[in-house]
């Protein structure tokens, strides 16, 4: 196609200004990466290199003690609550959007999951602390605050993003593969067990390693519900923190250009990398046939 | 896109560099204690109406990020709840003294704690309130986060509390009351003469606090500056050291001693 000579201008013009907001953001990504990276190496260098930075649990860094696996271990138990109780629910909502919902009622419940998803993480801790945390201590005892509260209200958040997702898989499946599923004589739960979902699961799964991503990274809202406790494990019912929520706390007692400031870059690099290896998953299933 | 449309874009971009008020010339950066962040942003903004050739940045950070801001050149005044040593480069400047109040859920039946049971309480000693004549319910610490100045006032008087004593950890003061109003058996603490509503604020040994008197449980807020700084920092420290509207804060105001430039 031929260009108008001022079109063709402005448009060469453009191609470099987007290439140019593309290398930017490579950019910043990969010297985000290296500033944590360092920052973690010169911090596990300064304790030896030693495992037990890992994998221990004596957090008192006003004391000098630098061991994070409690929170990595917190983080794991938060994230499994969460799509847990997840998992489930989102299926179910995205399934009935997809295969139940008349027309109105699914354009009502797309409208609904996108307003709930865009509600913002400080506004979802509050109503942890006001309906969860109670509601929490009321069903099970102890304090209220704890890794279940946590992991319930990450549950809600991811709700609406899983749902929309798994709803687009869903509204994938061709109605001629119904059609002819159907015509074979399958009944409408096999369609949807045998079939529809068999057919979505690598869409599935992208959605679901999406909403893990998603759990894993969660601050504020987790922060306000979950009791901070950096002393032991006291189980689901007790309070903990996970690497996210400890970052936020002690951001202010080792901040940038204090000795011990690297062990933040160690804990955001751990998630950085955890996400990284969720996302190259997510991608793999997505680019199956 | 066209040409037109660049210029309108490249307009609304320059328009804010065009605007006829006059920009300042300086600008001071405050940076620490949370507890301290009413009282200096009251201050700076009376001190920014007679100098308005400055710009005051005001950040929070805790005392300790304070403190390493104020060390690193990234801040000019540090405002802090807990001492450091400021060396030969900077100096310090009390600002007053700030009541440390425990807080106490009304179904835990205590209003009055003495030292002693503090103590005790704190060390994991008591576990339940009927132990010290309240209810039959458990005993909940709620603390706040480590660099806290009240939590420095607390554990320097009666210990921090031991590794298996369960603690819920709060950011702040307003964190605290909440979680402590709404946690059956919670006890907590919070800095500042303030109300502090849905909460028992309890005596200690007996005595009830009165404004400026004896208390067991006093912070003293400082700010640190560098001897090298300029005039407007100065200034602005010397406007935060002795400003009168510290009472309305729930600071109370201690002599100040020569405080140079």
């Amino acid at each position: 196609m031929e260009r108008h000579a001022c079109n063709g201008w402005i448009e060469r013009w453009q191609a470099r200004l987007l290439g140019a907001a593309t290398l930017l953001v490579a950019t910043l990504v990969l010297t985000i990466t290296l500033i944590l990276v360092v920052g973690a190496a010169k911090f596990l260098q300064s304790r030896g290199w030693r495992i037990q930075v890992l994998l221990g649990a004596h957090w008192n860094p006003l004391a000098g003690h630098f061991e994070i696996g409690l929170f990595i271990v917190d983080t794991i138990i938060v994230t499994a609550l969460a799509m847990a109780l997840t998992l489930p629910f989102g299926l179910g909502v995205a399934v009935f959007g997809a295969y139940v919902a008349g027309w109105r009622e699914r354009a009502a419940l797309r409208w609904l999951l996108t307003i709930f998803a865009a509600v913002p993480s400080v506004a979802m801790g509050w109503w942890g602390l006001a309906v969860v945390v109670p509601s929490v201590r009321r069903i099970f005892g102890g304090p209220g605050f704890s890794l279940l509260a946590a992991g319930a209200v990450l549950a809600v958040m991811l709700l609406p993003t899983f749902s929309l997702l798994a709803l687009e898989v869903l509204d994938k499946v061709p109605e001629d593969w119904h059609q002819a599923s159907l015509a074979l004589g399958a009944s409408e739960d096999q369609n949807l067990l045998q079939m529809a979902l068999k057919v979505s699961l690598p869409g599935l799964k992208t959605a679901f390693l999406s909403a893990v991503a998603r759990a894993m990274g969660e601050t504020v809202a987790v922060q306000m519900v979950i009791g901070g406790a950096v002393y032991g494990f006291h189980g689901v019912l007790g309070p903990g923190a996970t690497l996210t929520t400890q970052i936020l706390t002690d951001m202010a007692i080792l901040p940038l250009g204090h000795p011990a400031h690297g062990v933040l870059d160690l804990m955001a690099l751990i998630l950085l990398v955890a996400l990284m290896l969720l996302t190259t998953w997510a991608q793999r299933g997505d680019d199956r046939p | 896109m066209n040409i037109r449309h660049l210029l309108v874009i490249l307009g609304f971009l320059l328009y804010p560099a065009a605007g006829a008020a006059p920009r300042p010339s300086a600008t001071i950066t405050v940076a620490g204690a949370t507890s301290l962040l009413p009282y200096a942003r009251s201050v700076i903004q009376q001190w920014s109406e007679a100098h308005p050739s400055t710009r005051v940045a005001l950040t929070g950070g805790g005392s300790v990020g304070g403190w390493y801001a104020l060390r690193l050149g990234r801040a000019d005044i540090a405002l802090s709840d807990i001492p450091f040593s400021p060396g030969a480069a900077f100096a310090e400047r009390p600002i007053g003294k700030m009541p440390v109040f425990l807080v106490v859920n009304s179904a835990a039946g205590i209003s009055n704690l003495t030292m002693g049971a503090i103590r005790r309480v704190w060390r994991g000693q008591v576990r339940r309130w009927d132990q010290l004549g309240g209810g039959d319910i458990a005993v909940r610490l709620v603390v706040r986060q480590g660099g806290s100045g009240a939590r420095h006032v607390v554990e320097a008087r009666v210990g921090a509390p031991p590794p298996d004593v369960l603690q819920i950890v709060q950011l702040s003061n307003g964190a605290v009351v909440r979680t402590v109003s709404e946690t059956p058996g919670a006890i907590g603490y919070v800095e500042g003469d303030r109300p502090w509503p849905g909460v028992v604020i309890c005596r200690i040994d007996g005595r009830p606090y009165r404004r400026g008197g004896p208390w067991p449980l006093y912070a003293l807020p400082r700010l640190y500056v560098s001897h090298a700084a300029g005039p407007a920092v100065w200034s602005l420290s010397r406007a935060l050291a002795s400003s009168q509207r510290k009472m309305a804060f729930g600071i109370v105001p201690v002599a100040q001693p020569g405080f140079g430039g």
